[in-house]
This record gives C-alpha cells, sequence and structure tokens, in this order.
C-alpha cells in the first residue's frame, strides 16, 4: 500500500489541479457575449438542424479499418519489441515459428486490405 | 441358413411393405385405378405364409430334448390330454429348461433378421417370433386384411385418393403383422407406434370432410396417453430386466422371483402396460376415440377398428400374462376396466342412430369382454389359461362377425348415398338382400345366439368369470363383473336386433341422396361378405366345442398351465335365455312395420299383427326400460361427450394457454431480450451462490 | 519469465500439423474473398453461375477436409494449445458432412455476387466448429467461437437485403456480442481462479486448491450462460424465432444446427475437467442442479411455443429450442455416471441426428420456394403432397424424426436419451426421462400439424416452384441417412463408443 500512497497523492493534486484551473477561467477570464461566441462548437461544421443527424455508412467503415489496423498494429508492437530480445523473449527453438506466424498474420491482413479496397471500401464518392 | 419357414415369416410383413410402396409411388403416377390389385396380391402371398407358419412353422418349432426331463410325465401325443396339475404352473420355465407336461414343448421360431442396435447394455435384435398365438393373429389379421381389401375395391372404387388409400391399408397389415412378429417390447413399441400412424392416416382419409380431420387428431393425441405407458412400462423392464427381449423377460421362473422380491414393482409394470393398452384398445376411459373414427373409410372401420389394431391391446395384455399372473392387482384393475367398459359402451349404443357407430360402441363393449376375460385370472393362477384362452378366441370370432357388420354396414352405406343415419332409411331386406342376410348373420353372432361364433367365445368368458367367482378372494367383485357381464349380453343382444330391425325391417324408405334404385353389394364386395358371414356362423363352432383353438394355443410357450375345461351348461343356457330375450326385446319395439314418426299406409305384414298384439307391452317396455334406458344412454352419451371429451379437449388446451402465457415476452425487442438474458444469469447466479452457501 | 521445456516448445511448433483440415479450410477462405471481389464489377454484378463455381470450389475443399480427416492419424494428443483426441474426430466428421449440406442448401440461397462471400464464411464456421472441439485452451476455444460467430453475422446478412433480414442481423448480432461478453467474464473469473488459461492446468489447478471453488463456480455459470445463447437454452433464447423468421432459409438452416453443436462441445469440454475435478463434487452438486432446470424449462417452453406458430421457420426454431432441451438431459446424466448407455454418447448420437433432421427440413423448405421467396406460413406447404409429392414424402420423415416417431433416426436418438436418463437411476434424472416423454408427445401435435397441412389439405395453387437440383440432392441425402440410421445404428453408435472410450 505504500508505493501506491504516491500514486494517490500525485492523482489528487492532477484532479485538484484541472478543477482549479476551469474554476479559475470562469472567474477570471472576460466575457463577452456575441452570437458567433455564443455558437456551439461542432468540429468546423456549422451546427444547423437536428444534432442527431444520421452520418454517412462510409465513416463507419473507415473507423471500423481504421481501428481494425490501429489494434493489429498494438498487437506487432509487442512482439517486434519483447520477441528478439534473447534473453527473456522468444524462446531460440520458437523464434522461426512464431516469424511464420506473423508473416501468415501480415498476409491475412493484406488479403483483407485488398478485398476492402475492391470493395469500394476507400472510395469515397 | 435361408429355410421355407424363415422365408415364409419374412414374407408375412414384407408383402405388404412392397405393396405399400408400389402404392405410395408408381402408382400415385400411372395405374391408379388398379392400385388394390398388387395389394390384394400381397395379402394372399401374405395369408398363405401365415398358413404355412400356423400349420407347418409352429407345430415344428419344439424343444430338442424331451429325453433328458422324460422323467416328468409320460408323453402323451400332443394336445390331447388338457389334464395337467396345478402345482407345475409356478415351476413353468421356458421349455429348454423343463420337462414336458403333455407332448413336446414348443418354444418360439425365431428368424433374427439382423442385429438392429447395441446401445450401452441394451441390445435390440430386429426378430421375427412366431409362436401359436403368433400365428392365430397373423392369419386373423392376413384373413380379414385380405377380404376387406377386397370388398375395398369395389367400395373406393372412383375415390380420389385410391392408391393412397391402398397404400395406406397396405402399410398398416404390414405394421401389424410387425407388431405380431414382434419379439421384443422395442419392437413392439415401434410397431405399436405405427399402426397408430396408418390409423391417423385413414381415418383422415376424407380430409375435406373438417370432422374426419379432428377425429383423426383426437385419435392420435388420446393414443399418445396410453404411449406414454407403454413407453414407461418399457423403461421399467429394461430398468428392471436389463433386456426387452420376450424370451428374457417373460421367462415364469425369473419373473416368479421378482415377484416374490418386488410385488410392487411387477405390478407397477403390468399397470403401465394396461394403460397402453387401454389406449389402443379403446377402453374406458379412452374409448373416446373409437366411435369418432368411424369417420374413416367403411373397410378402415371393419379393418383396423373392428377387427385388427383395437385387438393389439388385448394381444399385448395375453402377450404378458406371465407378468400378470403375478400381480392379482393389475388384473382386477383389468377386468374391472374390461367391465366398466363393457357396460358403458353397451349402454351408449342402445340410442345410437348412426348405424357405424353402434358397431363402434359394440366394438368397444366386446373389447370389454376380452380385457374381462383376461382379468378373471385373479381369482386364481389356474384361470390364467383359460382366461387367455378365451380372450384370444373372442378376439378370432369377434374379428370375423364384426368385421361383416362393419362390411355389410358399409354396402348399406353405398347403397344409400352415404347416408348411415338409421332414421332415414329402413326395410331394406328387399332392395338390398345380400347385405341383409350377411348382417343378420353377423348380428346374430354377435348378440350371442345359439351354436353360432359370438355364443361360444363370449360363453366361455362367462364360463372364466363364474369360475372366478368360485375361488380366489375376490368373489363378490367378480359377482359384480359376471352381473355386468350378463346385462351386457342382454343389451348387446338388444342394441343389435335394434340397429338391425331399424335398418331392415319395416317400411321401405331410402334417403334422397340413393337414388331411386338403390343396388346391393356388387361380386367384390358380396363375396368377401359371404366368406365372412359364414365363418361368422360356424367358426366358433368349429373351433370352440372342438377344443381345436384351445389346444393350439397352448403351443405358445411360457403359456398357463390349464386346468380340465369343461361345459359350463347352466352358463350356455342363461347366456341363450340372454340372448333371445335381447334379440325379442328389439323385436318387440322395432320389429313393428309400422314406426310412428313414419306411419305411412302400407300393406300390412306379419309383423303389424304381432306388433298389434304386443301394443301393451310395448309400451310397458317403453315405460319400464326404453324410457330409462334411453335416459341412461343420454346420460353416458352426456359423460362421453361433455365429460371425458372436454377432459381430452382441455389436455390439450394446456401447452397452448401456457404457451399464450409466455408469449409476450416474445416481443421482438432486443433491448428486452437482452434484460431477459441478464434476468436468467442473476437468477442462475442466485440459486448457485444459495446451493453454495448451504453446501459449505 | 520461466523457460519453457522442451515439450512445450514442441506443441506449439507442431500445432499447425493438427490442424490440417482447417488450415485447408481457411485457405480456401483466404482464396474466396482475395479472388472473389475480382470476378464481380465494383457495383456487385457478376456473371450468371457464377455461384456453382464458388459452391464447386467450397465443396472440394471441404471433400479434401473429409478426405484429411478421414485418412489422418488418430493419435491422442492432449498438451499444446489444441487438444486431438476421439471427439475431435467425431465433431470434425460430423461438422464436415453437416458443411456439405448446407453448402447445397445455401446454393441457390444466394446471388452470383455474393457467393464467395457467403461460402467462405460457410467454411470458416465450419473450422471454427472444429477448433472449438480442439481447443484446449480458454484463449483457443474462445477464438474458436468468435470464428463461428463473425461469419455467422455475415453468413445471415448476405442473402437478401429486405429489412427483416437486416433487422434478424442486427438481432443476432447484439445479442451475440452480448452472449460473447458474458462468457469472456466467465472464463476471466476461472482464469483469476486457477490462474491458467490452459484446461488440463485448470483441472489440475482446481484438484489441488484446498478451498471451495467459489469463483470457478460463478465463472462456470456465466460460461454456460453465454454458451445457453448459442444452445438456443431459455431464457436465453429469445432471439432464435424471430432471427430464423427473418434470416433466408439457409441462414436458419444454419442457426438451427451449427451453434448447437459448437456450444455442446464447448460445454462438454469445460464440464468435463472442471466438473470432474471439482473437489467433493461440490461443482457438480451446484450445477447439475442449474443444468436439470435449463433442460426442462427449455424443453417445455420450446414445445409450449412451438404448438402456436403458423410461421414455419419460427416453428422450426421453438423446434430447435426443444431438442436442445432434451439434448441438455444427456448433459445432465452423462458426466456423474458410469451406468451405460451414458448420457454423453446419447447427447453425440442425438446431435449428429439432429443435425441431419433439421438441416434436411430446411432443405425441402428451400426445395419448395416459389420464385426464390422463402415459404413462410404453414399454408404455403398446403397440398405439397400433390403439387411436389416427393418433396412431402421427405419432409414428412424429418418431421416425423423430429417428433421422433420411427420409421426415423429421431425414434432411436430420443430413446438413448431415455434410456441414458432412466438407466442412470437417479430420481430426478428419471424426471427427466418422465419430462422428455410428454414433451415428445406434446411435440408431435405441431410437427403433426404440417405433415397434415401437406397431406390433408387441397392445394392453394398448381404452382410447382424451382427445381433447383442442389437443395433436392441435400434433402435426399437427409431423407436417405435419417432412414438408414434408424434401420442400422450400429456403426454411427459405435463411433460414438469409441469417441467415449477415449
Amino acid at each position: 500500500m505504500d508505493g501506491l500512497f504516491a500514486v494517490l497523492i500525485y492523482t489528487g493534486v492532477l484532479v485538484g489541479f484541472v478543477i482549479t484551473n476551469l474554476i479559475l477561467t470562469h472567474i477570471i477570464g472576460p466575457t463577452k457575449k456575441t452570437a458567433v461566441k455564443q455558437m456551439p462548437y461542432e468540429s468546423g461544421m456549422d451546427p444547423v438542424g437536428d444534432a442527431r443527424q444520421p452520418f454517412d455508412v462510409k465513416f463507419y467503415l473507415v473507423a471500423i479499418l481504421f481501428l481494425i489496423f490501429d489494434v493489429e498494429l498494438l498487437f506487432m508492437y509487442p512482439w517486434a519489441v519483447a520477441a528478439y530480445k534473447g534473453d527473456g523473449g522468444v524462446p531460440a527453438e520458437l523464434s522461426s515459428t512464431v516469424y511464420g506466424v506473423m508473416l501468415v498474420f501480415f498476409g491475412t491482413l493484406a488479403i483483407a486490405y485488398i478485398y476492402a479496397w475492391r470493395k469500394g471500401v476507400f472510395k469515397w464518392r | 441358413m435361408a429355410n421355407w419357414s424363415d422365408i415364409a415369416l419374412a414374407t408375412i410383413p414384407a408383402a405388404p411393405l412392397a405393396a405399400a410402396i408400389w402404392c405410395g409411388t408408381v402408382a400415385q403416377v400411372v395405374r391408379r385405378t388398379t392400385a388394390h390389385r398388387p395389394v390384394v396380391l400381397a395379402l394372399a402371398l401374405s395369408l398363405v405364409a401365415a398358413a404355412y407358419v400356423l400349420f407347418v412353422v409352429v407345430p415344428g418349432s419344439v424343444v430338442d430334448s424331451p429325453a433328458a426331463h422324460s422323467q416328468i410325465t409320460p408323453i402323451e401325443s400332443s394336445g390331447e390330454s388338457l389334464v395337467k396339475p396345478i402345482s407345475l404352473i409356478a415351476s413353468e420355465t421356458p421349455a429348454s429348461a423343463t420337462g414336458e407336461h403333455h407332448g413336446p414343448a414348443h418354444k418360439a421360431y425365431i428368424f433374427e433378421v439382423y442385429r438392429w442396435m447395441s446401445v450401452g447394455g441394451l441390445t435390440v435384435d430386429i426378430v421375427l417370433r412366431a409362436d401359436a398365438m403368433t400365428a392365430l393373429m397373423l392369419v386373423m389379421v392376413n384373413f380379414v386384411s385380405l377380404l376387406v381389401a377386397i370388398f375395398a375395391s369395389s367400395y373406393m372404387h372412383g375415390d380420389k385418393g385410391y392408391p393412397r388409400f391402398f397404400g395406406a391399408m397396405a402399410l398398416f397389415v404390414f405394421s401389424m403383422n410387425m407388431l405380431v412378429l414382434a419379439g421384443n417390447f422395442i419392437e413392439v413399441f415401434i410397431f405399436w407406434e405405427a399402426v397408430g400412424l396408418c390409423s391417423y392416416l385413414l381415418i383422415g382419409h376424407w380430409y375435406h370432410k373438417p370432422s374426419a380431420a379432428a377425429a383423426a387428431r383426437k385419435a392420435f393425441v388420446v393414443n399418445r396417453i396410453g404411449d406414454f405407458g407403454l413407453m414407461t412400462a418399457i423403461f421399467l423392464i429394461y430398468r428392471t430386466f436389463g433386456s426387452v427381449d420376450f424370451e428374457t423377460v417373460l421367462d415364469p421362473a425369473r419373473l416368479a422371483e421378482l415377484a416374490a422380491a418386488q410385488p410392487g414393482l411387477i405390478t407397477t409394470i403390468a399397470l403401465l402396460l394396461l394403460l397402453g393398452a387401454i389406449g389402443k384398445s379403446a377402453q374406458f376411459p379412452l374409448h373416446v376415440w373409437l366411435p369418432d373414427a368411424m369417420e374413416g373409410p367403411t373397410p378402415v372401420s371393419a379393418l383396423i377398428h373392428a377387427a385388427t389394431m383395437v385387438t393389439a391391446g388385448v394381444y399385448l395384455i395375453a402377450r404378458t400374462t406371465p407378468i400378470f399372473v403375478h400381480s392379482p392387482t393389475a388384473q382386477l384393475v383389468v377386468a374391472g376396466v374390461g367391465a366398466t367398459t363393457a357396460l358403458v359402451a353397451a349402454v351408449t349404443a342402445l340410442c345410437q342412430y348412426d348405424l357405424k357407430r353402434v358397431l363402434a360402441y359394440s366394438t368397444v363393449s366386446q373389447l370389454g369382454y376380452m380385457f374381462m376375460a383376461l382379468g378373471a385370472a385373479a381369482a386364481s393362477p389356474a384361470l390364467a389359461a383359460h382366461a387367455e384362452t378365451f380372450a384370444m378366441f373372442h378376439l378370432l370370432t369377434h374379428a370375423f362377425f364384426k368385421a361383416v357388420l362393419f362390411l355389410a354396414a358399409g354396402s348399406v352405406m353405398h347403397a344409400m348415398g352415404d347416408v348411415i343415419d338409421m332414421r332415414r332409411f329402413s326395410g331394406l331386406k328387399k332392395a338390398l338382400p345380400i347385405t341383409h342376410i350377411t348382417f343378420l348373420c353377423g348380428a346374430l353372432a354377435l348378440a350371442g345366439f345359439p351354436l353360432l361364433s359370438g355364443f361360444w367365445s363370449k360363453d366361455e368368458i362367462l364360463a372364466v368369470v363364474w369360475e372366478a367367482t368360485q375361488t380366489g378372494d375376490y368373489k363378490t367383485y367378480f359377482y359384480l363383473i359376471l352381473g355386468v357381464g350378463l346385462l351386457t349380453s342382454l343389451l348387446t343382444a338388444f342394441y343389435t336386433f335394434r340397429a338391425y330391425y331399424l335398418t331392415f325391417h319395416g317400411p321401405e324408405r331410402f334417403p334422397e341422396e340413393a337414388g331411386h334404385h338403390p343396388h346391393d353389394a356388387s361380386p367384390a364386395m358380396a363375396i368377401p361378405l359371404y366368406i365372412l358371414a359364414a365363418l361368422a356362423v360356424v367358426a366358433g363352432l368349429i373351433l370352440g366345442p372342438t377344443h381345436i383353438y384351445a389346444h393350439y394355443i397352448e403351443m405358445t410357450p411360457n403359456f398357463p398351465t390349464a386346468a380340465p375345461a369343461g361345459m359350463n351348461v347352466g352358463m350356455m343356457i342363461l347366456s341363450t335365455v340372454l340372448a333371445l330375450g335381447g334379440i325379442g326385446l328389439a323385436y318387440s319395439i322395432y320389429g313393428k312395420a309400422t314406426r310412428p314418426e313414419y306411419s305411412d299406409a302400407r300393406p300390412l305384414s306379419l309383423w303389424e299383427n304381432v306388433s298389434l298384439n304386443g301394443l301393451y307391452l310395448d309400451q310397458l317396455y317403453g315405460a319400464l326400460i326404453a324410457r330409462p334406458m334411453a335416459t341412461l344412454s343420454a346420460v353416458c352419451e352426456f359423460v362421453d361427450r361433455m365429460i371425458l371429451d372436454k377432459i381430452v379437449d382441455a389436455v390439450g388446451l394446456i401447452p397452448i394457454i401456457a404457451g399464450g402465457m409466455i408469449r409476450p415476452l416474445q416481443n421482438g425487442l432486443v433491448s428486452s431480450y437482452a434484460a431477459v438474458m441478464l434476468l436468467g444469469v442473476i437468477v442462475a447466479l442466485a440459486s448457485v451462490l444459495r446451493a453454495i452457501a448451504s453446501v459449505t | 519469465m520461466s523457460q519453457p521445456d522442451a515439450a512445450m516448445i514442441s506443441s506449439v511448433t507442431s500445432a499447425a500439423g493438427k490442424v490440417i483440415p482447417e488450415l485447408v479450410l481457411l485457405g480456401t477462405v483466404c482464396i474466396n474473398f482475395l479472388v472473389g471481389p475480382f470476378l464481380v464489377t465494383p457495383s456487385g454484378r457478376a456473371l450468371p453461375g457464377l455461384r456453382h463455381r464458388w459452391g464447386g470450389i467450397a465443396i472440394a475443399a471441404i471433400c479434401t477436409a473429409l478426405y484429411l480427416w478421414w485418412t489422418g492419424s488418430t493419435e491422442v494428443v492432449t498438451t499444446g494449445p489444441f487438444r486431438v483426441d476421439n471427439i475431435v474426430w467425431y465433431v470434425r466428421g460430423v461438422m464436415l458432412i453437416a458443411a456439405l449440406l448446407l453448402v447445397l442448401v445455401n446454393w441457390s440461397q444466394i446471388e452470383d455476387g455474393k457467393a464467395a462471400e457467403s461460402h467462405a464464411c460457410l467454411l470458416a464456421i465450419t473450422a471454427g466448429v472444429n477448433l472449438v472441439a480442439l481447443a484446449n485452451d480458454l484463449t483457443t476455444l474462445f477464438l474458436a467461437l468468435e470464428l463461428i460467430s463473425i461469419p455467422t453475422y455475415l453468413f445471415l446478412f448476405l442473402p437478401r437485403k429486405d429489412a427483416a433480414t437486416q433487422e434478424a442481423g442486427v438481432k443476432y448480432f447484439l445479442l451475440s456480442v452480448f452472449s460473447s461478453a458474458i462468457m469472456l467474464y466467465g472464463f476471466s473469473l476461472i482464469y483469476g481462479m486457477a490462474g491458467t488459461t490452459d484446461l488440463p492446468a485448470i483441472q489440475t489447478a482446481l484438484a489441488n486448491s484446498n478451498q471451495t471453488p467459489v469463483l470457478a463456480i460463478l465463472g462456470m455459470v456465466f460460461v454456460v450462460a453465454g454458451l445457453a445463447f448459442r444452445l438456443t437454452a431459455v431464457p436465453f433464447h429469445f432471439y432464435a424465432p424471430d432471427v430464423f423468421q427473418g434470416s433466408a432459409a439457409s441462414g436458419a438452416a444454419l442457426l438451427s444446427f451449427v451453434p448447437k453443436l459448437a456450444g455442446f462441445i464447448a460445454l462438454i469440454r469445460l464440464l468435463e475437467p472442471v466438473v470432474d475435478a471439482a473437489p467433493g463434487l461440490l461443482l457438480a452438486d451446484v450445477m447439475l442442479p442449474m443444468l436439470w432446470w435449463l433442460s426442462v424449462i427449455t424443453m417445455f417452453v420450446g414445445n409450449f411455443l412451438g404448438i402456436l406458430q403458423n410461421d414455419l421457420r419460427r416453428m422450426l426454431a421453438y423446434s430447435g429450442v426443444a431438442h436442445v432441451g432434451y439434448m441438455l438431459v444427456g448433459l445432465n446424466v452423462g458426466h456423474h455416471t458410469t451406468s451405460v448407455p451414458d448420457g454423453i454418447e446419447a447427447l453425440l448420437f442425438y446431435l449428429a441426428v439432429y443435425g441431419l433432421m433439421t438441416i434436411g427440413a430446411f432443405a425441402v423448405l428451400i426445395a419448395a420456394e416459389r420464385d426464390n421467396k422463402p415459404l413462410e406460413t404453414l399454408d404455403q406447404l398446403a397440398g405439397l403432397h400433390r403439387v411436389r409429392p416427393g418433396l412431402a414424402l421427405m419432409l414428412m420423415v424429418f418431421m416425423f424424426s423430429l417428433a421422433g416417431m420411427p420409421p426415423t433416426a429421431g425414434f432411436l436418438a430420443k430413446l438413448n436419451l431415455f434410456f441414458a436418463a432412466w438407466a442412470q437411476g437417479d430420481v430426478s434424472n428419471r424426471w427427466l426421462a418422465l419430462f422428455m416423454v410428454i414433451n415428445a408427445a406434446m411435440g408431435s401435435w405441431y410437427y403433426l400439424r404440417v405433415v397434415g397441412a401437406m397431406y390433408l389439405r387441397e392445394p392453394l395453387d398448381e404452382h410447382h416452384g424451382s427445381h433447383a437440383p442442389a437443395p433436392i440432392i441435400a434433402s435426399v441425402a437427409c431423407t436417405a441417412m435419417v432412414i438408414t440410421l434408424f434401420f442400422v445404428p450400429t456403426w454411427l453408435w459405435t463411433m460414438v463408443q469409441t469417441v467415449r472410450s477415449s
């Protein structure tokens, strides 16, 4: 528990800093209410109409593809770092097997990528 | 290894099966109108094979080594001596294990077709097993089927489903033959279901009538209750004996041992078997399906619902007699069920106006007789042989005379343009002479007219019940049963002849549907009628008093030992008086030429004068007998229609109501499904945690 | 990190050699996805008849896998990520044959442009089921189950584009993910208890632990709940009728059998080591009542609701629910008795027979389709025996088999379960046997309605429907096997017994 005590203090300070800053800006900062300033900010788009408008399905497709490749990159990273460390990594007898497995993994990803490309997922219109 | 016996045994089911396949495939497309030919041919072939089994295979299947046991009794010529010491009853074991009482011991002839399955400890072979009881059933089934098929070839002529009808009929005969030839309980169950299925298909043959479709479904559902009993009985048998083969299970020595150790178990098995038999043989209170089953074509009623399938229950109990003899309780229930059914059905039959329904209730009542006989062995094990013999004998004679009655009723229906209501026609004796004379033969036999088939078999049953009143602990009970039997005998004669007089006597009237000149049975219909009528008259006389039947059936392995069967002259006289009394009663009420509601002017005959003289009696009967009877009959009918039927319907409703209660949960919303799943997990977790807490 | 020993290393390096039939299937999946899109225009149009080519390739792949399965070694291996034993052998055989039938069923249900993906999904699902049987590790097991789930979503979604299909696909997707999450939570609890994901190691850990494995028991409850979704056991069955009704008949055929097979195999795999290893049989004391109730509720609810249905696929969905109730009886009886016949044996036998009869029934429904519109209500089957006598006969065989009536394999399958439950001798299991008899009687009611509609009613019109050969071949094959298995059941039973003897 002793080791965690420092972390607890750190967390307390962190949260306190954020809250203090938020409150301070509200109190100290100048407030000029113009029409543009009062408008909600929405990623550069004009906030017209219902906020719950349906998005084009292509957003989701790209988002899912991004997510998949992103997660798979995360999977590759520890492998690249840890596998060939020599001591404490993958045992030497297994290194070629694991390498082969990774190649199969890349291959599968490539097939998925080709499939998505051919199916026109990357074409916006 | 194939020899003639195997070939004969295989032919009996194979021929109808081949015919059924033909009708189900080829005949659906071509040769539709001659679909009956392969069926008739196949049934003839089966009949020949069955006869071969009857005369050659069964008498020839004797135990090999009589010498080793010859010290017990000097061997007499087979079947001549009926005298056997009663003390041997308990020691009667499979023929191979014991010696001989009279002539060579017979064993069942078994043709092992193949090893069907071997599941864990349970091994089931498909076998064709023939013994004396089987052979008698086989000959009866195939003989009646053949005649009914010939009859139906003319009766069903022009029907849209002609090949379908014959296909289902051949399939039925196949299943029935297999049921009879079964060598173990699993085979019995399979074909028990199969005959029910064929019955379902045939009752619903005219599916365009909603009543026919409803009747078919009702028959099926009611029968499932009985099947439940049979299935559970088989579980128990397997659990108890570790086998389902007849040879192992029905071993008397082992059964005696077991009965001494666990009498309750034997009684439970017997009662569950009885439940199965009650369903199939339409016994009270599961008899409600049989009258409705008359919606099927009449040949079907004659074959399945009079002669063959409905007797399967009787056959099952007779077959498992070695089990039943160890449970007087179960046998008392058998007798009670039989007597109740016999009386209730007979009383219900009194007031029916539908000719086929009269016959249907009569079938139920006669099956009740057979159960009554089987149950009579409760009084003393010495009676078991008589009980079994005469139940099976009545089964045989009943098949003949009830088949002729049904076929004759079919002939009436055919001539009357499918009208079967006895109020709408009368005096058919002149227009339908063949039908009239054959119906009369059947009716006399059913009524128990002296020297005809029904007389012998019914008399023997009453004699068995009489013997039951003389010995054992249940004298009062059996006096009651005997009284019911005698009363039913009177009622049977009465309602049979009521139907006869209403149909064939009185002023000649036809319904409009019949056209102007109703035609009598065509040759294809007449020949079966004549043959069956002849048998209804003479079969009992030939087989009964000569003991041919009794001697033959004793060849059945494990058959109980018989005491000498004497003629019970007193009972004979009594039943004769009752039969004649019933006929006379029917005559005096319905034999008149004029009917109150249809008193049209027609030249009067002898009938008129006699009935004029009996006018006072008529009124007396009306007041003293007919009215109370009508009331009682109405009550029975009410119980039948309003209570038993409703119970059956209500049992059918339970799943529907219960389903309707769960249904609202199924609302199509993913979120509520997920919520219910989560609830399920929570309930499971809670119960498991509780269980853990209670254990630790 | 501790140094692994040589045995473990070799079990990893040789792992690929244990799954060669599955590698063939998955390789074909890759080919389908790689080549498929190049044979269609980007808008999805394809040459007519392309589906025959893809169907042929799928059949070739399955036949190759079947050949490898039949000739492959039967050496038993119990270490490493994959476990090879007789159960694997049996499941591979059953699943590959079922896949063959499903390819035929799917043949005419899919348009040319989507045939590559659809058949690829089917092959991936097949590999997934085999891997479930092979799994020797919680991780492998979960991955294998997901290898079934994810292609299933696609498979349900691909055939049609109407709102009903999409709703069915989404419904299945959401609830399936939910159930996977429940199961994964259970896995994590078991892992937390045992400290390993290796199934044999979990067994050892449980056997050696000297305190009540409460965590593992709770984990098992979650796992059983998650798998119960795949089995469509009540109360996890709700999606089944909706999804069956909404999806194409081939999707319903797949759902009616494949997830159930996978679920039961996973349950057998999990319950055997975990329940058997439980100290003092506490786990058995706790889990068995739960399975008992699951079985009873499932069979009763399935049959009660089945009676009310007029929609054929909803009816078959409830029929499947009821059959799962029966099969759970086998699981309930199986693993705590030495009596013969064994409940697990009866269950394995039942699974194969159930697959044949349910896939066969859907094959007939597909063969009887008119204008590529699926049959929906019972009325559409009216008088089928006049219009298509062969199809009516086959459907009657399947209905009888589902109802458990002779002369069909369904009768024997039920009989085995009855005997297993009865012979086991426990009062609670005898009750199960009795409930089964009652339910079989109730179930026959709605199966007979189908037979009655086909045989006892007039056809609505004289439309003969399509005569596409593939579903007819599938239904003829199923009929033949359902009938043959009734008359000569010994060979399958011998296989099942071999499975158990290992």
